[in-house]
């Protein structure tokens, strides 16, 4: 009776090809972006994102044709994420088929621009998305801090409280990618997903870490995440999207089946 | 059959037009209204605020057009904030009038912490708005005696997708065809009167239930 919780395959997209990289550098091939989102929605995913990480402007428009050619093929929800920077960028992702964008560096840069894409689009189609690593502190008490431009740049800002500030300002959604953990499989950070569940009202969606089925539901269980994205553990063919959902609903999640 | 798309500019509108064409029609976009009366089935998206919607609606031309469209008989199907806009006005835009083809108000559902009575609730049991994600539709009791058209081949437990923070409040019972239950919140998740159909989910972002739905729509009449 409840919201399903969802699995959202993330596919990072450079010039047009699915990669897949190891805290954020060490880059390999995962195939034709296309293909992978129809495998996925066969498969019972329930939300597909995009991050575009070419690094050149050239190839932008590159990003714009894989949103058509998958929004005239797949029909569950479709997010975008890289190089969104003004509300004609947002405007063209949508035109494109996408039903979200996601939304990191510029609104570190310009919170402003959250509010004002929220009003102009709706909240339902901006999403936040915040790269987050843990710092050391004097006193031992867990902080993280966000970084930006692909987890490259340090910004001295506390996650939690850029999360809460982030929903007032008008996010639909929250992407939080523990930073440590991208990667390396060895699942989320449920410390901080937990926290930042804790401290805002609007759907979080967990995301860096993910190795395991079991670290998907404990994703939902003990991070109390709306939503789990995952890539490399469906990318190279561990598992299929509809195993992860078998196995999140044995353990009591309410899924899409 | 010719279906036409809404094109006024709020709407997803490339998202429904691909999932009509998947369904094996060849739709049209629809931006003058002078050209509603060459369709047989309209649909409009909608998505964003009521009132900015409602009110391009009528920098376009098209409220009063859809209205005389709808009463001329013609299928319709709103989607989303094209759904509620079939009501009479919403909390979220006290300022603007909807097309009052459905009578009842859109209200905003309400969000909570506290836990839910379900065993499969987690997140603490909190109820989020935005309402976003797959959700089941629950027909009513008088849909089981006469059947609602467009849930042909669409089960009880199916889920649709859903993204939204208000829901229409229908006055007549028999307007109502499904509800979805989200904490104490009850969705008018499918409305319906005569040839008037409207869905809170999307249907064209729902899968194969979804496009089953928006299949069934098309195949009317």
């Amino acid at each position: 009776m409840a919201l399903a919780k969802r699995i959202i395959p993330c596919l990072d997209v450079d010039r047009g090809r699915v990669v897949k990289g190891v805290k954020f550098v060490d880059i390999k091939d995962a195939g034709n972006p296309v293909e992978v989102a129809r495998r996925y929605d066969e498969q019972g995913a329930d939300e597909i994102t995009f991050l575009d990480i070419t690094a050149s402007s050239d190839d932008r428009e590159t990003i714009v044709n894989v949103v058509e050619q998958v929004a005239s093929e797949v029909f569950i929800p479709l997010t975008v994420g890289g190089g969104i920077r003004a509300l004609k960028d947002i405007h063209r992702m949508l035109n494109a088929g996408a039903d979200k964008v996601s939304i990191n560096t510029t609104a570190v840069k310009n919170p402003e621009f959250i509010r004002q894409a929220s009003q102009h689009f709706g909240n339902q189609c901006i999403v936040v998305a915040i790269d987050a690593k843990q710092v050391n502190t004097e006193d031992r008490i867990p902080k993280w801090e966000i970084f930006t431009h692909g987890g490259r740049n340090p910004t001295g800002i506390d996650a939690i409280e850029w999360s809460v500030k982030m929903a007032q300002y008008g996010a639909g959604e929250l992407l939080v990618t523990s930073m440590d953990r991208d990667g390396t499989k060895d699942g989320f950070d449920i410390d901080l997903m937990s926290r930042i569940t804790a401290a805002v009202s609007v759907p979080v969606i967990a995301s860096g870490g993910v190795g395991n089925l079991d670290h998907l539901a404990q994703g939902v269980l003990k991070g109390h995440a709306d939503a789990v994205l995952a890539a490399s553990i469906f990318h190279f063919g561990e598992y299929t999207v509809g195993e992860a959902k078998r196995y999140m609903a044995k353990q009591g999640i309410e899924v899409r089946t | 059959m010719k279906v036409g798309i809404l094109d006024y500019g709020a709407g997803n509108i490339r998202s429904v037009f691909n999932a009509v064409r998947q369904v094996g029609f060849d739709p049209v976009l629809v931006s003058d209204p002078f050209e509603l009366e060459k369709h047989s089935h309209i649909i409009s998206p909608g998505v964003g605020n009521f009132g900015y919607v409602v009110e391009l609606f009528i920098e376009k031309g098209f409220k009063e057009a859809v209205r005389q469209y709808i009463q001329g008989g013609r299928y319709y199907l709103g989607i989303c904030v094209g759904m509620q806009m079939l009501f009479q006005g919403s909390e979220e835009s006290p300022d603007v009038t909807g097309l009052g083809v459905m009578q009842g108000q859109v209200r905003k559902m309400v969000a909570s912490n506290h836990a839910v009575v379900s065993g499969k609730e987690q997140s603490g049991g909190r109820i989020k708005l935005p309402h976003i994600g797959w959700s089941e539709i629950l027909p009513e009791s008088h849909v089981i005696d006469k059947p609602c058209p467009l849930l042909d081949g669409v089960g009880r437990e199916d889920k649709f997708y859903f993204v939204h923070t208000y829901t229409a409040v229908p006055e007549l019972p028999e307007q109502l065809m499904a509800i979805t239950r989200y904490g104490e919140n009850r969705i008018a998740s499918l409305v319906g009167h005569e040839n008037t159909f409207g869905t809170q989910f999307h249907p064209e972002r729902s899968g194969r239930f979804g496009l089953r739905l928006l299949s069934n729509f098309c195949n009317l009449g």
